[in-house]
């Protein structure tokens, strides 16, 4: 015959052995011991005390959260690389750039009560088009000046149902896009507004982009100012995006999808910000006039033989090209309002032992995409250029990747030079280029 | 050296106590407005000589005392949370609860006010600024005022996990020292709801308003029913020993458990 301490004893070491995670559960338990008797309301206190002490002794048990949040995540990457970069001008001198550089990045999101939630990510460098910290740049060696930390994301966003979301803050890009476009380092900052609604094997969605491209100093310059009553506004960029997803197979994995999006500035020829106003010309690369651009990206991503592939595609026109390119004085160029990519991938390096392997080719014209904008791996920050690109990666683990990337490119246009400002010096010049970088990626 | 510490100031502690007769008491407001200083009294009639020092500031107070050997006994209307229970640890002190009375928190309106009774969710949705007038839950148009105890009281945390499932409260929401000033404050306020524990919801100018049906009497809260009950405490640092065991003993005896009916609370036991 079982004794009620015996009885109290078992049931506690059932509820220690069954882990700490149980234990903080075990309010409901204990409370239908007390109600069926097997247990007095102060055995249950001391039995309570004795799984939150145990409890209190964990991680979990020291963290003390605001009671409106439902859910953290911590979550980032370290990327350690190598890097080297070719340029060669027409009178044939090369220039080469080789670095080993490093990646930090780590982020907080956060679930509130009331459809609310919010973000936060802590990178490495200050640059918007990337993270990469150079190794052995410094004042001294192994200094750490150039080793900063900066805020890559703080937005917060509201979800009222499951179809619609606004953000507002610096965000992670709410545009489907691709690297043609947009480089993928880039957080852009101010508001989007994204619906999505699926109706069977159709998802139809909208996003809606008011980014603050860039702030002016004042609005209105007091009298003493160095332009006394010139029009200051902030500039703006605008982008509509509409998506139409298909899902081909059961879940969710096979699909094809197109986003055409629309991309324009607001107040670009404002005497501020000074930075990106004037003329988009040889020696002015930042220049935004004459940008409205129409880009069309696509995928289609299926399986072979239980592997799955993707084929994705881009293709952009900047519908004011001709201006833009009358005013850099070469209105013959019109016709260098469009850019496009087409690629393959094979396979996915999801779990330890999977690779891929990714080939495209994508072409630039000099007047067709936003030169802030584009990768700044690919083509070196610059437009008309076009080439090829290979991409391997292999899982070392799940959340351990090496990958590998080489690629080679020309001028689209001889006549011309490639706008934009790269790595590989101010001399927009160049006339070929050649890159290739071996990363080591881990993930938590 | 924490646990080192930690016994050199429980050591003081009852050295000085010790010396003086003294039993230093601190937390719950709840527990120590009332009950605990007319325990102390009768106990001090029975063992002269006894000094006491009560302080009730909240049970976030009672339990830090414990932690911080400041006190022998720590009064709470809540239990311990595991970040106390992970800073007793790290000073070497084992935080005990003992049951010594039982507890309903009362919701309470003005006299004045016509309604009488709420549903969960509704109280829920009042304190957590959700519905902000009395026409939402069928009273007399009005913007309702929520009177909440300051975070340090375990009636705070406590009615946060009973009635608002853990929900922070609304903003608008003013925050009282004590139950008597809640009370105090909706008897003035005829759009005025707060909560109070149960020897103080005679207090004048106020009524309880009945949760789907239920209102908080001993019966209720003894048997569960009352969805607002709950227990309250004594910590210790492990075993009681010494004065603060006698009067802890004296605290669970049916003398005790008389005091703790008569002043409003539901004794842990049936009393003869």
């Amino acid at each position: 015959m079982f004794n009620i301490k015996s009885k109290l004893l078992a049931t506690a070491a059932a509820i220690f052995c069954a882990g700490l995670a149980m234990a903080q559960d075990s309010g409901a338990l204990i409370d239908l011991l007390v109600k069926k008797g097997v247990i007095n309301d102060q055995e249950a206190e001391e039995l309570r005390a004795e799984l939150t002490k145990d409890f209190a002794s964990t991680s979990a048990g020291k963290l003390n959260l605001s009671s409106a949040m439902s859910e953290l995540r911590i979550a980032g990457d370290v990327r350690v690389r190598f890097e080297s970069r070719t340029g060669v001008l027409p009178n044939g001198d090369a220039a080469e750039r080789d670095r080993y550089r490093y990646r930090f990045r780590a982020g907080l999101t956060g679930k509130m009560a009331n459809d609310w939630s919010w973000g936060f990510r802590l990178e490495t460098a200050t640059g918007s088009r990337s993270s990469n910290v150079t190794m052995g740049d410094d004042a001294g060696p192994f200094a750490k000046t150039s080793d900063t930390v900066n805020v890559g994301q703080i937005w917060a966003q509201w979800t009222p149902s499951s179809n619609f979301t606004l953000t507002v803050g610096r965000m992670p890009n709410p545009l489907v896009s691709t690297l043609m476009v947009w480089d993928a380092d880039i957080n852009p900052e101010g508001i989007a507004e994204q619906y999505k609604h699926r109706d069977g094997k159709l998802e139809y969605s909208a996003t809606l982009g008011q980014f603050l491209y860039s702030a002016a100093s004042t609005q209105n310059a007091f009298a003493s100012g160095a332009t006394p009553g010139a029009k200051t506004d902030d500039l703006l960029m605008c982008a509509w995006q509409a998506g139409l997803k298909y899902y081909t197979g059961e879940g969710t994995a096979q699909f094809f999808q197109i986003n055409p999006t629309i991309y324009t500035y607001v107040q670009r020829n404002n005497f501020n910000p000074a930075a990106f106003k004037g003329v988009f010309s040889a020696a002015n690369g930042a220049a935004v006039n004459d940008l409205t651009v129409l880009d069309v990206p696509l995928e289609y991503d299926w399986a072979i033989g239980g592997v799955p592939v993707r084929a994705f595609g881009d293709f952009a026109i900047n519908f004011n090209a001709d201006d833009r390119a009358t005013k850099w004085g070469r209105p013959d160029l019109s016709n260098q309002d469009k850019a496009w990519q087409v690629g393959f991938q094979y396979g996915k390096a999801a779990n330890k032992g999977e690779w891929d392997a990714k080939v495209f080719y994508q072409s630039t014209g000099a007047f067709a995409l936003d030169p802030n904008l584009v990768d700044s791996d690919i083509w070196d920050s610059r437009t008309n250029m076009k080439g090829w690109v290979f991409t391997g990666n292999y899982a070392l683990g799940a959340a351990t990747t090496f990958a590998a990337t080489v690629g080679r490119a020309d001028r689209v246009n001889s006549t011309i030079v490639a706008p934009g400002s790269g790595d590989l010096g101010t001399n927009n010049a160049l006339n070929k280029y050649w890159l290739f970088q071996a990363d080591l990626i881990v993930k938590f | 050296m924490n646990k080192i510490l930690s016994s050199l100031a429980a050591l003081a502690l009852a050295s000085s106590a010790l010396a003086a007769g003294k039993l230093v008491i601190k937390g719950s407001d709840t527990l120590g407005a009332k009950l605990v200083p007319m325990l102390a009294e009768d106990y001090k009639s029975k063992n002269p000589g006894t000094t006491f020092e009560i302080a009730a500031e909240g049970s976030t107070t009672g339990i830090a005392a414990i932690i911080d050997s400041t006190a022998q006994i720590g009064m709470s209307s809540r239990r311990a949370k595991p970040t106390e229970m992970s800073a007793a640890l790290a000073k070497g002190v084992t935080l005990k609860p003992t049951i010594v009375a039982y507890d309903g928190i009362g919701v309470i309106v003005s006299a004045s006010n016509p309604l009488s009774t709420l549903t969960k969710r509704q109280v829920e949705q009042i304190f957590a600024g959700d519905i902000t007038d009395w026409s939402q839950v069928g009273g007399t148009p009005g913007k309702i005022s929520v009177y909440t105890r300051n975070t340090s009281s375990g009636t705070y945390s406590d009615f946060k996990e009973l009635a608002m499932k853990k929900r922070d409260y609304a903003a608008s929401s003013q925050k009282m020292a004590g139950n008597e000033q809640i009370a105090a404050e909706v008897a003035k306020n005829a759009n005025g709801i707060g909560y109070v524990g149960l020897a103080y919801l005679t207090d004048p100018g106020i009524k309880t308003v009945s949760i789907e049906g239920n209102l908080p009497t001993q019966e209720s809260v003894l048997d569960k029913k009352y969805p607002y009950a709950r227990p309250t405490f004594y910590y210790t640092n492990g075993d009681a020993s010494g004065e603060e065991a006698k009067f802890l003993e004296f605290t669970l005896s049916d003398d005790g458990q008389r005091i703790v009916q008569k002043v409003g609370f539901v004794p842990i036991r049936p009393i003869k």
